[in-house]
């Protein structure tokens, strides 16, 4: 019988990284050492380009000589293509640490006549291995020779060959192959019936008019892996993955306090909020949304922290033109570093690419807190699945690098009513404020209330609050009126007003 | 008259369908000089640069070198049509 101990030996092949943005996260180490994995995806889904980085990075970052294997584009071809992330692989190709075998299908006549098999190709693969030493291969793609031959079991059975010799030479490689639909049969040409142990699909999918690209690992063969489609861009530096659910919440959680820039709501909220903390402000227009933003900005450079404005609704004229009608100098904060102002369109690119910018920045800026105004902007560009993705991604960045956020919310009416943004977001926000118009008796007055905050007393009440040219001025508490959060205010029995308080627990 | 017909046959080492590619293109040119037509046998197994600069994926392929146009057959040449009608084009006015 056999002991678990004869199985030690056997060791599931080690994972080398890819340098690929997000990818290791995603696989947990990289790719199984000296093995192929079948990468599908229909057209434009980014499988060359994935392939070309796959080289790049193992060559340029990990040191180990690749070859590519192109049967679709000429190697000059794609070597022009990526000219303009800054790859350079001629460069590469020059100093013997990149070679190209090119399969791609030529310009003359082929017949066929009897039988054949695949040796030249084979041979060349070989050659160009030991030639530059290669650790990484890229095949792309091997649907394209079920074009150039007719043999289609032949074709199979000698990439199974190749897949073979590349093993026996200690090649991890990564094969491509097309697919026709995005949620159908894994490949065309059932490829992977050979190359099943590791399975990656990119898709490229037109969802509410926006094209949303994902990456799943179907399968790594003896080992653990994250599941599920992750949302990724190309950007000019090329692929970066979203690994969204990834982060994991094991951060301590901060005691220390911080000043929202409003002594009465610091009060509310026994003494500001927590250092960690997300704090979603939700209102309808005009509500004040953006006056807290501003001073929640202007206490943190108060106090020599630097702030990260993310506006996607105003201009940096209308934001520092606001600001200063608050007696707040944004400019003053700017020219000394605390302050970083960016806007940017909601609809100038999609929201993964909206959050590797936002990443960046923060990498670039590391602010100690960070304000955006408004999340619920980026509702229009992007569905409802997509959107909250980027508010996870998003609100788990924050979490992760400790900043201190303000994200503010714009509700679709004046009394209230819920947005999608505070759907998606209130169960990741350790605070969360309402400010609302409250119409009592033909007036409209302000509305404010915390209705919950994590790990600390809040005040229940519904205090009324007034705006004027030095900010925000919180008051008492409304008296003998109730379904204020729900929209519509109606006047109670003062025996009735102490339930209000009741309606707020969290 | 007849231009020369200049031909290149890849192999790899000595498989069933090398040797009967070898076979075949050797039944139909019997004579290379009363043909008019030369053939070199390459084997890209000792060859492998050929085989790239050749643009050789699958084996046996033959190669017309010259005269233009480039025109290639792939497999052991079992199908005698397709390699006279490489060498027939090449004649010209015949």
């Amino acid at each position: 019988m056999k002991d678990f101990k004869d199985f030690i030996g056997l060791n599931v092949p080690q994972k080398i990284p890819t340098g690929i943005e997000g990818f290791e996260h995603l696989t947990l180490g990289g790719l199984p050492e000296g093995r192929t994995a079948l990468m599908v995806g229909s057209s434009g889904s980014g499988k060359t380009i994935f392939a070309v980085e796959y080289l790049y990075r193992g060559i340029t970052q990990l040191n180990r000589p690749g070859v590519f294997v192109t049967f679709e584009e000429r190697p000059q071809d794609i070597i022009r293509n990526v000219k303009r992330l800054g790859w350079n692989l001629d460069e590469l190709e020059k100093q013997g640490k990149l070679a190209f075998v090119d399969g791609a299908p030529e310009p003359i006549p082929v017949e066929e006549s009897g039988p054949y098999d695949l040796s030249g190709l084979f041979v060349q693969i070989e050659y160009a291995v030991k030639s530059v030493g290669a650790k990484l291969l890229a095949m792309d793609s091997v649907g394209a020779l079920f074009y150039q031959f007719k043999d289609t079991a032949l074709i199979r059975r000698e990439i199974f060959r190749i897949m073979e010799a590349l093993k026996a030479m200690g090649v991890t490689a990564i094969m491509t192959a097309e697919r026709l639909e995005e949620y159908g049969p894994i490949s065309r040409h059932g490829v992977e019936e050979f190359v099943s142990d590791n399975v990656i699909i990119l898709r490229n999918v037109l969802q509410d008019e926006k094209c949303r690209r994902t990456i799943q690992i179907l399968k790594i063969r003896g080992d653990t892996h994250t599941k599920g489609e992750f949302p990724f861009t190309i950007s000019e530096t090329g692929i970066s993955i979203l690994p969204l659910t990834a982060i994991e919440l094991t951060q301590e959680s901060s005691t220390d306090r911080v000043g929202t820039g409003n002594a009465e709501l610091d009060a509310m909220t026994s003494g500001g909020i927590f250092r960690d903390s997300i704090f979603l402000v939700s209102g309808p227009t005009g509500g004040g949304k953006t006056l807290m933003s501003t001073m929640f900005s202007a206490e943190a450079c108060r106090n020599g922290e630097r702030v990260l404005l993310l506006a996607y609704e105003e201009s940096r004229e209308q934001l520092l033109r606001n600001a200063a009608s608050w007696g707040v100098d944004f400019q003053k904060w700017e020219h000394e570093g605390l302050l970083k102002i960016v806007c940017q369109y909601p609809e100038a690119m999609g929201l993964e690419d909206h959050l590797l910018k936002i990443q960046r920045e923060i990498k670039a800026f590391s602010p100690q807190r960070l304000v955006m105004d408004s999340v619920s902007a980026m509702e229009r560009v992007a569905s409802v699945r997509n959107f909250r993705e980027f508010v996870i991604g998003l609100t788990s960045f924050m979490k992760q690098e400790r900043i201190c956020s303000l994200f503010t919310s714009t509700t679709p009416q004046l009394s209230g009513g819920e947005s999608v943004t505070e759907a998606h977001i209130s169960t990741i926000t350790d605070v969360i404020a309402l400010l609302r118009y409250v119409e009592i008796n033909g007036i409209l007055r302000r509305g404010i209330a915390i209705i919950k905050m994590r790990g600390s007393q809040h005040e229940k009440q519904i205090r009324e609050f007034t705006i004027d040219n030095k900010g925000l001025h919180i008051g008492e508490p409304f008296r003998n009126v109730e379904n204020i959060i729900l929209g519509i205010p109606s006047s109670t029995s003062p025996l009735e007003k102490d339930q209000l308080g009741d309606m707020f627990k969290t | 008259m007849k231009q020369k017909i200049n031909l290149k046959l890849f192999v790899s080492g000595d498989s069933g369908n090398s040797a009967r590619a070898i076979r075949h293109l050797q039944e139909i040119v019997v004579d290379p000089s009363a043909d008019q037509v030369m053939f070199e046998i390459i084997d890209i197994l000792q060859l492998p640069e050929l085989a790239i600069e050749h643009h050789i994926l699958a084996t046996p392929a033959l190669v017309r070198i010259s005269p233009p146009p480039a025109q290639k057959i792939i497999g052991d040449l079992s199908k005698t049509k397709q390699l006279l009608s490489l060498l027939g084009q090449a004649g010209g006015t015949e």
